[in-house]
């Protein structure tokens, strides 16, 4: 099926337009997130702030235990409040999410922001249909009608390219890949304008990961939505996205567009993330990755959580955070050396 | 068929690990069915002395079998495997596999798993030197438990052996591993994706180790991963597996940057990296999975997703053609066959060799 026919049966609303203006369609401001646990609470997330714009693919990228998952987890107040505290703003068009009643909330999940999440290949019941469960998504967020919704999940599969027979199929019956189309079809069906993806391709082949997210882009491109790519691969967001966002012990430490990432990185993690990836192509050199291990939630160190793997650490960071400022257009960094000429 | 000596590795030494038509089935019964799943295939390895050999591939594709196999944790159906030329004991031969185990370790995938929870460091690396017989005396065995975590880079190497897993982040785990592997003085190391369930930032410490290993101590190494520019960035060599065939062998930066068959290219145009941004490359690939792969019986089992698929693939199994520099391709663009002008390179290349095909 050609790409065209795909978005012509996918857009039943308006032509999507691709407007990469200044208002954010999505904002988090100064949000932290802490779990509760028998032993006090563990600050998962610290102080976070970023906007994604209508339109626009964002990264971000940490380690396990660098709050990225939590991060978007909370802004998509999926974190029972039993579990967490959460403080601070989630604005998403211009509405703040954590002072939604459970009904408003309803009413923008999904419909507008939607989430495929982190082993989202596990995420589909076992024990019912394909067909089913995506049906049971669009009358779970409002679409009635039997007859239009048969048509959509057929619309939707068309999407990502999966043939029609797989509906009348269960889960066990697919492979990981299938699988991980499925449900990001489940998360396509109503056309929203933010989709968050944690981790989408993580438990796959480097084959089947190249085509899922290949096609991803090309829907993102012809529908217009924005995506927040979660996932400890860098490489994966270089090549993809247009910004990214980097965290560390639950800070943002750096955020710039892919290109500058990639050739002027200023935090020494992001430096480091950098020499972790051996190249396929270019010239074959020693990396260094980054020494040492990252540091527990819980026992956070003083000042800069970088700082005890840090090749630049000087005595202020031992003992003062240092905050994510401006250094360049569209570049933020939260690293007291930022500004010195380095290496 | 014969196994064209490496022109890598020096004649002089007997290479650490020779393995010959190494084939595994796997035999599933249930309601007076029975099928068999060949699981690795008429595979050939051979690792010099302080080689490092990488078995590229997919899940399912047999590289975790293949090195089980190595290890004796596991019988082959068919196949030799010659270690420092010496046949690899059964898997019921008790007293040969202790022997064994003192020429071959293996390094798992999964150092949560791989360390018991309720035995610290010190526990862990000298029970493998007094089983194996390497040192006599527990004083011996701790002195030289403290040299391997230095070796390892776990200092101070006192403290370290006191810990228990649990106190360990996954990359001191996993080097502790690697410590216990080589607590026993082997000769060749199987590493089975030791970086995948590590974080990002400590896998290039974990992979300079092993090299640093591998050049230092003479070892040789399988190393087994899905990671192409994780295989390029330790191997000297690269065998690509695919539904339990070694569909490509070579120098590695030969097969990087010159790959030579349809899978091994599809498998490089599918790594994420900054040189394809903007490009959104498509990968020409059908929508095969690995076990519809499997099913194409009697021909080429990469033929279903094959963009230069010929007749012939569908039909037969493609040898294992000889090309320059001992690389070695199992298709039917290198036999000398029309391939209808799709790799003319490299098919032209070895269409002029006529390189024979084995019985």
């Amino acid at each position: 099926m050609s790409m065209q026919d795909a978005t012509a049966g996918a857009s039943h609303q308006e032509a999507p337009q691709k407007t990469r203006g200044t208002d954010p369609l999505f904002e988090v401001r100064n949000l932290s997130v802490d779990y509760l646990s028998a032993d006090g609470p563990v600050r998962a997330v610290a102080n976070v702030s970023l906007a994604i714009r209508p339109g626009e693919v964002v990264g971000l990228a940490g380690e396990s235990g660098s709050g990225k998952s939590t991060l978007a987890l909370s802004a998509a107040r999926l974190l029972p409040a039993w579990t967490a505290s959460v403080q601070g703003e989630v604005r998403f068009q211009g509405r703040d999410l954590l002072a939604l009643s459970r009904e408003e909330l309803r009413a923008i999940r999904w419909r507008k922001l939607a989430i495929v999440f982190q082993g989202a290949m596990n995420s589909l019941n076992p024990v019912t249909t394909i067909e089913h469960q995506i049906l049971d998504t669009l009358r779970a967020h409002g679409e009635h009608e039997p007859i239009k919704a048969r048509a959509r999940a057929r619309e939707l599969l068309d999407l990502v390219e999966i043939r029609h027979d797989v509906l009348k199929r269960y889960p066990h019956e697919l492979s990981g890949g299938m699988r991980q189309r499925a449900v990001i079809a489940i998360a396509l069906a109503f056309h929203p304008d933010l989709l968050l993806m944690d981790e989408p391709t993580t438990a796959l082949d480097v084959v089947v990961q190249r085509q899922i997210l290949t096609r991803l882009l090309r829907l993102q491109e012809a529908l217009g939505f924005a995506v927040m790519f979660i996932t400890h691969d860098i490489s994966v967001l270089l090549e993809l996205c247009d910004r990214i966002a980097v965290m560390y012990g639950g800070r943002l430490v750096e955020m710039a567009p892919a290109d500058v990432i990639l050739e002027q990185p200023r935090h020494p993690y992001t430096k480091g993330l950098l020499r972790s990836f051996p190249s396929l192509t270019g010239p074959k050199t020693r990396l260094s990755g980054v020494p040492g291990s990252p540091p527990s939630l819980r026992h956070l160190p003083a000042g800069c959580a970088f700082h005890p793997r840090c090749p630049l650490a000087i005595d202020r960071c031992r003992t003062a955070v240092p905050e994510l400022r401006e250094i360049g257009t569209d570049h933020l960094t939260a690293c007291h050396r930022a500004e010195e000429e380095q290496e | 068929m014969s196994i064209d000596v490496n022109p890598v590795c020096d004649p002089a030494s007997l290479p650490v690990l020779e393995a010959e038509h190494l084939t595994k089935n796997f035999v599933r019964q249930g309601w007076g069915q029975k099928s068999v799943l060949t699981a690795v295939d008429d595979v050939h390895l051979r690792i010099a002395r302080g080689r490092t050999l990488a078995l590229v591939g997919e899940s399912g594709s047999g590289k975790t079998t293949t090195a089980w196999l190595v290890a004796r944790l596991m019988s082959a159906t068919k196949g030799t495997i010659r270690v420092l030329g010496q046949d690899a004991p059964r898997t019921s031969d008790r007293p040969g596999l202790r022997r064994y185990r003192q020429k071959v370790q293996v390094v798992f995938q999964d150092p949560f798993a791989a360390l018991n929870p309720v035995h610290d460091m010190k526990h862990h690396l000298i029970r493998p030197m007094l089983s194996l017989g390497v040192t006599r005396s527990a004083e011996e065995a701790t002195e030289r438990a403290l040299q391997l975590m230095e070796t390892v880079g776990l200092t101070p190497a006192r403290e370290f052996l006191g810990k228990m897993p649990h106190q360990l982040s996954g990359g001191q785990r996993q080097r502790v591993v690697i410590a216990r592997a080589l607590a026993a003085q082997p000769q060749l190391l199987l590493a089975d994706e030791p970086t995948s369930m590590l974080d990002v930032s400590m896998r290039m410490g974990i992979m300079n180790l092993l090299l640093d290993l591998a050049a230092e101590r003479g070892l040789g190494m399988l190393y087994i991963t899905h990671d192409l520019a994780g295989a390029r960035y330790v191997s000297d060599e690269i065998s690509v597996m695919y539904a339990g065939r070694v569909v490509e062998h070579g120098v590695t930066d030969e097969v990087v940057t010159d790959p030579a068959h349809p899978y091994t290219r599809l498998l490089l145009s599918s790594v994420f990296s900054p040189e394809h941004r903007g490009v959104l490359s498509t990968v020409p690939d059908k929508e095969t999975s690995a076990e519809q792969a499997g099913q194409a019986l009697g021909g080429c089992p990469f033929a279903p997703r094959c963009p230069h698929v010929m007749n012939i693939c569908r039909q037969a199994m493609p040898p294992l053609q000889k090309l320059e520099h001992g690389r070695e391709v199992r298709c039917f663009l290198h036999g000398g066959h029309d391939t209808g002008g799709t790799t003319p390179a490299a098919a032209v290349e070895t269409s002029s060799q006529q390189a024979p095909e084995n019985s």
